[in-house]
């Protein structure tokens, strides 16, 4: 398996994992609150599952590379070429039509007057589901070809 | 995972075994890409650009035609 798969599957495992945390974690936390502190509420948990994600993928990325120079491997120093530019190329463009389908989806909830709380739910899911759908995709760029 | 295979086939095993059995990564190093792209190369997992497929035929002193092939299918 390839270093990129690897460190596709471990962000992806890692972000799933950091989601239902939080997730946990901020039902538990917004439930006795109401009016504009709870809009405050559900920013602050949307920042903290952006910055968990960001900080998950770069640990990964250097967790994997480090195993990988101690196996003998060239570590940071592996080059990227061509094919690794196509693959994220498609990477970013499925993270680009899932978080903008899920944003659709959570705005016609938002319209249809299922309230505020309804929205947030699916914008989480939308951060989720965009950054799944990329990692996806490179795990099958790398695996089996696009 | 199943592979899904380009419509571009290729006789680059064939030609680096001729070639004093040329290794995928002196390949590579060859016509600077990774191991990883031979490897997809190769295997049909990956179309090349015109570039890395000049690059590839150079190494050989072979045409485009002589090393790839296009599959209508």
């Amino acid at each position: 398996m390839l270093n990129r798969t690897k460190i596709a599957i471990l962000s992806a495992v890692s972000n799933l994992i950091w989601f239902i945390l939080t997730f946990i974690w901020n039902r538990q936390r917004i439930a006795p609150i109401g009016g504009e502190e709870l809009a405050r509420a559900w920013g602050v948990y949307l920042l903290v599952l952006v910055v968990g994600f960001l900080v998950l993928d770069a640990l990964s990325a250097i967790l994997i590379m480090t195993i990988e120079k101690r196996a003998g491997g060239q570590g940071f120093e592996e080059k990227t070429d061509e094919r690794d530019r196509y693959i994220e190329g498609h990477a970013t463009k499925t993270f680009r039509w899932v978080f903008f389908l899920s944003f659709l989806v959570a705005l016609v909830l938002l319209v249809t007057g299922l309230g505020f709380q309804t929205f947030f739910y699916a914008l989480a899911f939308t951060v989720l589901l965009s950054n799944l759908g990329m990692w996806i995709t490179y795990i099958i760029g790398y695996e089996r070809g696009l | 995972m199943m592979t899904k295979k380009t419509c571009i086939s290729n006789n680059i095993r064939t030609l680096r075994f001729m070639a004093n059995e040329m290794t995928q990564q002196q390949l590579a190093d060859l016509v600077g890409v990774t191991r990883q792209t031979i490897l997809a190369v190769e295997n049909g997992k990956y179309s090349p650009s015109l570039e890395l497929a000049f690059a590839i035929t150079r190494v050989f002193g072979k045409t485009l035609e002589e090393v790839f092939s296009y599959d209508e299918e």
